[in-house]
C-alpha cells in the first residue's frame, strides 16, 4: 500500500516535470524577452531615421525654390512621429501601437515623396551632401524593414505559442495575452506611387 | 496489469509532450525565390564568370578570409524578382549566415545581371568597417564603371579588393589557423551529456529502483532521460545520442542483477520510450549550425544582417 502511494506520488512528480517542460513556461519567458529586444531595435532604427531628417531638410532647403509643400509635410510628419511618447507599455496597447505605427508610416511616406520629388532637381542630385544623406536614408529604411520583420516574427512565435496546445493552457492560467504586431495601415498610400511633377 | 497501464499512460503523455514541442513552428515561403546553395565563395548562378575568372575570384576571397577572418561571398543571379535587391540579398545573407559564428563578420555581394542592380550586404559586426556610405562608394567607384564597360569579373574583383582593404582596417579577432568551431562548440554539450549520463542517470535510477520496483523504474529512468535530454540539449546529434544511451541504459538496468518475470519485455519498451524522448528533442530543436559542404568551403555560421550596406545600379 505504502509503495503504491509512493509510486503514484513519484509518477505525479514525473508527470509534473514532463508537463513543465511541455507547458512552455520557459519559452514564454524567452520569447517575451525577445519581443522586447526586437521592439527596442525597431525603435532604435526609427530614431535613427528621425535624426536624419533635420540634416536632410536643411540640405534640401539650400536648393532654391524647392517644392515647399513636400518639405513641410516631412517636417510635420517628423514632429508628429517624435511627439509620441514611447513607453514600454506601448507594446501592450494595440491602439497606441497603431497610432505610433501610423505616425511612423506617414513619416516614411513623406520622406519617400521627398526623395521622389528631388529627382526633378539636377542641382540637388549633384550635391555630394545630399547623395550621402540619400544613401544613409536608404540604409535606415532597410534597417527599419529588417527590424520590423524580426519583431513581427518574434510576435508571431509568441502568439503561436500562446495559442497552441498545450502551451495555451499555460497562457490561460498565467494570463498571457496575444501581442499586437505590425500591420500595414496606410495601404492606400503605399499602393499609389508618389507623383512627380516637373512643373514648378 | 496496473503497471502496464501506467506504462502505456506514460507513453501516451510523453507522446503528447513530444508532439506538442516538436511541431514545426511555421513554414513560410510566400512565392519568393529559393535561397541558392552556398557551394563556394563565388556562387555564379547567372553564369557571368568563366572558369578562370571564378577561380581567381575564389582565390582572392579565400585569401581575404585567411588574412582577416572575415567571410566575403559573391552571388550572381539573373534577377531577384519578385523581391527588390535589398530584400533578396538580406534574406540570402541571413540564411547563409556568413562570417564567423562568434564574430559575425560576413559580407555578401549580390549582382543581379538582368535587373542591372548591385547590393553589398554588410553584417552588423562590419557596419563600422563598411558603413553604408563606404559600401555605396565601392559600388559607385569600383563596380559601376567596370559593369558599364561590360567587365563583371573586374567589377567583382575590384569590389573585393576594396572591401578587403576596408575590412583590414577593422580590429577583428585574428583568424584561427583552421576552423574548429564545430568541435569546439560541440565539446561543451558533450561534457554536459557525459555528466548527465554518468552521474545523474545512475543516481536517479538507484533512487527510483527501491521505490518503484525494477520494471517501473526502468520506465521512469527512460522517461526522465528523455525529458532531461529534451530540456538540456539543443543539437540534433546530442539529443539522439542521449536517447540511444537512455535506451541502452534501460536495458542494462533491467537485465543486470536478477531478471524478474516479465520485466524484460517492458524494459525494452522503456528503452524505446527513452529513445523516443531523446529523438523528439532532436526533432524539436533541429536546425543545425548551417554548414555547407562542397569544395572545402562552408559558412562560418555567424553574421546577423541588420540591413547594413548599400545598393546601386548601372
Amino acid at each position: 500500500m505504502k509503495t503504491h502511494t509512493l509510486r503514484t506520488r513519484l509518477l505525479g512528480v514525473l508527470l509534473l516535470a514532463a508537463s513543465l517542460t511541455g507547458c512552455g513556461y520557459n519559452e514564454f519567458q524567452a520569447l517575451d524577452e525577445q519581443t522586447k529586444s526586437a521592439w527596442s531595435e525597431v525603435l532604435n532604427q526609427y530614431q535613427r531615421r528621425a535624426d536624419l531628417v533635420p540634416n536632410l531638410v536643411s540640405t534640401v532647403k539650400g536648393e532654391a525654390n524647392f517644392e515647399q509643400e513636400t518639405l513641410t509635410q516631412v517636417i510635420e510628419a517628423r514632429s508628429r512621429a517624435t511627439a509620441i511618447q514611447v513607453t514600454p507599455e506601448l507594446l501592450n496597447n494595440p491602439q497606441a501601437l497603431g497610432q505610433f505605427q501610423q505616425a511612423q508610416g506617414e513619416l516614411g511616406g513623406a520622406l519617400s515623396r521627398l526623395m521622389a520629388v528631388s529627382e526633378a532637381y539636377p542641382q540637388l542630385q549633384a550635391n555630394k551632401g545630399f547623395s550621402d544623406l540619400r544613401v544613409q536614408l536608404e540604409g535606415t529604411e532597410n534597417r527599419i524593414t529588417v527590424a520590423r520583420n524580426a519583431f513581427i516574427q518574434t510576435v508571431q512565435a509568441y502568439n503561436t505559442l500562446a495559442r497552441r496546445f498545450p502551451s495555451n493552457l499555460t497562457a490561460m492560467v498565467l494570463g498571457y495575452e496575444l501581442k499586437a504586431g505590425f500591420t500595414v495601415t496606410n495601404e492606400a498610400q503605399i499602393s499609389t506611387p508618389p507623383k512627380v511633377e516637373f512643373a514648378q | 496489469m496496473k503497471q502496464a497501464l501506467l506504462a502505456r499512460w506514460l507513453t501516451a503523455s510523453l507522446l503528447v509532450v513530444v508532439v506538442g514541442m516538436g511541431a514545426p513552428a511555421w513554414a513560410q515561403s510566400g512565392g519568393v525565390q529559393d535561397v541558392p546553395v552556398l557551394s563556394s565563395q563565388v556562387v555564379d548562378t547567372a553564369g557571368v564568370l568563366n572558369t578562370a575568372q571564378a577561380e581567381g575570384l575564389r582565390a582572392q576571397l579565400a585569401s581575404l578570409e585567411t588574412q582577416t577572418g572575415a567571410q566575403v561571398v559573391v552571388l550572381t543571379v539573373a534577377t531577384t524578382a519578385p523581391e527588390d535587391i535589398f530584400s533578396y540579398s538580406n534574406r540570402v545573407a541571413q540564411s547563409w549566415k556568413l562570417g564567423r559564428a562568434e564574430v559575425g563578420d560576413g559580407v555578401l555581394v549580390v549582382l543581379a545581371t538582368a535587373d542591372k542592380r548591385i547590393r553589398i550586404e554588410v553584417a552588423r559586426t562590419l557596419e563600422g568597417a563598411i558603413p553604408d556610405l563606404m559600401a555605396k562608394r565601392v559600388i559607385d567607384e569600383a563596380m559601376v564603371p567596370q559593369l558599364r564597360a561590360g567587365r563583371p569579373d573586374l567589377a567583382l574583383s575590384e569590389a573585393v579588393n576594396y572591401l578587403g582593404k576596408l575590412i583590414a582596417k577593422e580590429d577583428l579577432p585574428p583568424p584561427s589557423p583552421e576552423r574548429a568551431r564545430a568541435s569546439g562548440e560541440g565539446g561543451f554539450e558533450w561534457m554536459d551529456l557525459a555528466l548527465f549520463m554518468f552521474v545523474a542517470v545512475p543516481i536517479v535510477a538507484s533512487v527510483l529502483r527501491p521505490m518503484l520496483g525494477k520494471p517501473l523504474s526502468t520506465v521512469a529512468t527512460g522517461v526522465v532521460s528523455g525529458v532531461v535530454a529534451f530540456g538540456m540539449t539543443s543539437g540534433l546529434t546530442v539529443a539522439m545520442v542521449a536517447g540511444v544511451v537512455a535506451f541502452v541504459y534501460a536495458i542494462v538496468l533491467a537485465v543486470a542483477p536478477q531478471p524478474v518475470r516479465g520485466s524484460r519485455r517492458r524494459s525494452a519498451g522503456a528503452g524505446a520510450l527513452g529513445g523516443l524522448g531523446g529523438f523528439g528533442a532532436g526533432g524539436g530543436f533541429g536546425g543545425g549550425s548551417g554548414s555547407f559542404g562542397g569544395g572545402g568551403f562552408s559558412s562560418g555560421g555567424g553574421g546577423g544582417f541588420g540591413g547594413g550596406g548599400a545598393s546601386g545600379g548601372w
